[in-house]
């Protein structure tokens, strides 16, 4: 199959935009198209406006940056740990971080404001990387098989941690198992203005080493003798991508399969260079993320965590590609 | 162009190099011959610095190898490894172009200098036809001559083969040690082989290292070390030989009473 970067990514960029103004539109309210545009100039104050602008706007902008940052992030483990099933919680940072954010909860914490639970299941998820990266490296030497088996222990670990933690909760659980369900709601311009930082700054990170991952697919030897230091790079991205999946975790919770699936979508369709794969990554990340978190404010109801829609739409769906791609004899 | 005054090197506390030196010369193609375990992948692995050999002591161009950084040397060594993985299905021009990696800067494309190179390259070899193909889905020895590329576009001054041709049928084998052997005379380029065919080397080695049990045993002129009698002791065979003008071509000899 011919891959069409550049069609693709101009198709994606021209659907984000039009899919917010589209959104912005949709839910309990309906606002006809001409009123958003003109609400984009000006006219404070309406209930319509403020609809559109502090609650509306943030959730879109949310949940289009988050997965863009997920689907990065899942490239990137992808690729370091050259493995194709790997995804940003791989390293367990999502155990840690419902760890954290359970504690937080249970235990009242609020030292840190209304953003006590996100902070202390931050801190969680970063503890979590530390540990999973000083069990994969032996001589200052980083092996991808170990990595993943840490993850797996550590991973274990806190999940038990988690469901002693319920257990204790008792009438609380209701409170953690929200948590723990991926979702946008009642999003503010406060999280987004932190996911933008977080989300440029990735993107010119990953762009920047998106060559030496190309490379790293090349074995150990080869990786070598072009000039690259494998263990040096695996443990810098790593440690990149591993903080930016702990923010969007911490941020809006456990929000499953985009992160390995969309990587796995981009492939099908753009080849398997990490330069243009980052960036449809970052555009089809979001796209994806936006209809489905639309999916579940507009059409579904009760607000229906967006985790669960993309598990449970995500599962079925990466199982088709698989098989497909399968019938070729070719798993990757 | 290498001058190794020695190198230890040792797995947990086996010695597989022991007590090694060389003076590798610019411009010349060295074979490298041995038994199985002889060390020499291993004596590649910690010249192209793979390898970490702390009690060592190598001079690559004047400059010791430890004071080389990964994109430094990357720029003095190109490997043709034994065997290769490659996890994702990248496409044979993806693959050649991350030959130019180490002269390429960040956030840059290719400059058309590299394409030339590349083209070049491509054309030699015969990889036309591949350039869209995935690199998973070629044989064996169409992938061996994708990295093989690979490396000549690294163009650089020193180009380490290892059993680089194992997997290739005798036209190509010929083919890529001929260019090989191109380089080695119009650009003197310094080749370091390692064999498991001895005529392969005779055809196209000036000068042979034997090794065994990771000590050089002989080395000198390729058809002194074919006719010499440490190549009969250290293969434990004995050795037909055929020589003709030029060239010594050895053959083992059908032994314990089967002939």
């Amino acid at each position: 199959m011919k891959k069409h970067f550049k069609l693709w990514t101009t198709i994606g960029i021209i659907l984000l935009i039009f899919s917010i103004f589209f959104y912005l539109q949709m839910g309990y309210t309906k606002i006809p198209l001409r009123e958003v545009v003109e609400s984009m100039k000006g006219g404070e104050g309406t209930p319509n406006w403020y609809i559109i602008h502090e609650v509306r706007l943030p959730r879109i902008l949310t949940s289009i940056l988050i997965g863009s940052i997920l689907s990065m992030c899942g490239l990137v483990f992808q690729g370091v740990l050259l493995n194709p099933l790997a995804d940003p919680y791989t390293l367990g940072i999502s155990s840690g971080a419902s760890f954290g954010a359970a504690l937080a909860i249970i235990l009242n914490i609020t030292i840190f404001g209304i953003f006590s639970t996100h902070i202390v299941s931050f801190i969680f998820a970063i503890l979590c990387l530390t540990v999973v990266i000083k069990m994969g490296s032996f001589e200052r030497k980083m092996n991808p098989t170990s990595i993943i088996l840490g993850g797996i222990i550590i991973g274990a670990f806190f999940s038990a941690g988690l469901s002693f933690l319920k257990y204790l909760a008792d009438e609380g659980v209701g409170a953690i198992i929200f948590w723990l369900l991926g979702s946008f709601t009642g999003k503010s311009w406060m999280e987004v203005s932190i996911l933008s930082v977080v989300w440029v700054f990735g993107l010119v990170f990953f762009c920047y080493y998106a060559e030496d991952l190309n490379i790293l697919a090349l074995g150990e030897k080869n990786a070598i003798s072009l000039g690259i230091n494998p263990s040096k790079i695996r443990r810098i991205l790593l440690v990149v991508s591993s903080i930016l999946s702990a923010v969007a975790v911490s941020t809006c919770g456990i929000i499953g399969f985009v992160g390995l699936v969309v990587p796995h979508l981009l492939r099908f369709i753009m080849g398997t260079d990490n330069k243009k794969l980052i960036i449809g990554c970052a555009i089809w990340g979001g796209v994806i993320m936006g209809a489905a978190d639309n999916v579940v404010r507009v059409v579904l109801p009760n607000d229906i965590p967006v985790g669960v829609i993309t598990s449970l739409l995500g599962a079925p769906f990466f199982a088709l590609i698989f098989r497909k791609k399968m019938g070729g004899g070719n798993l990757r | 162009m290498i001058d190794i005054k020695k190198i230890n090197y040792s797995i947990d506390g086996t010695q597989i190099l022991n007590n090694l030196s060389f003076n590798f010369e610019k411009g010349k193609f060295y074979g490298i011959l041995g038994p199985n375990g002889s060390g020499k992948t291993t004596f590649l692995d910690v010249l192209s610095g793979y390898k970490n050999a702390p009690d060592s002591e190598i001079y690559i161009e004047d400059k010791e190898l430890k004071e080389y950084s990964h994109l430094k040397l990357a720029k003095k060594i190109a490997i043709v490894p034994q065997k290769f993985d490659i996890v994702f299905p990248f496409s044979v021009s993806d693959i050649l172009e991350m030959g130019r990696y180490p002269y390429k800067k960040k956030f840059f494309s290719l400059q058309k200098k590299d394409y030339e190179i590349i083209d070049r390259v491509v054309e030699e070899i015969g990889l036309e036809e591949f350039l869209d193909k995935e690199i998973n889905a070629l044989s064996g020895g169409e992938e061996q001559r994708v990295i093989f590329g690979k490396a000549l576009i690294q163009t650089t001054p020193i180009l380490f083969l290892d059993e680089s041709t194992s997997n290739l049928d005798p036209y190509y084998s010929h083919t890529l040690l001929s260019l090989v052997r191109k380089r080695v005379v119009e650009e003197k380029t310094t080749v370091i082989g390692v064999f498991h065919d001895f005529n392969l080397a005779s055809l196209y080695c000036d000068e042979i290292l034997l090794l065994e049990k990771g000590r050089i045993v002989t080395s000198g002129k390729t058809q002194e070390v074919l006719n010499s009698k440490e190549l009969e002791k250290v293969f434990k065979i004995g050795w037909e030989k055929y020589q003709t003008e030029k060239n010594t071509f050895v053959f083992p000899r059908l032994g314990g009473g089967l002939e």
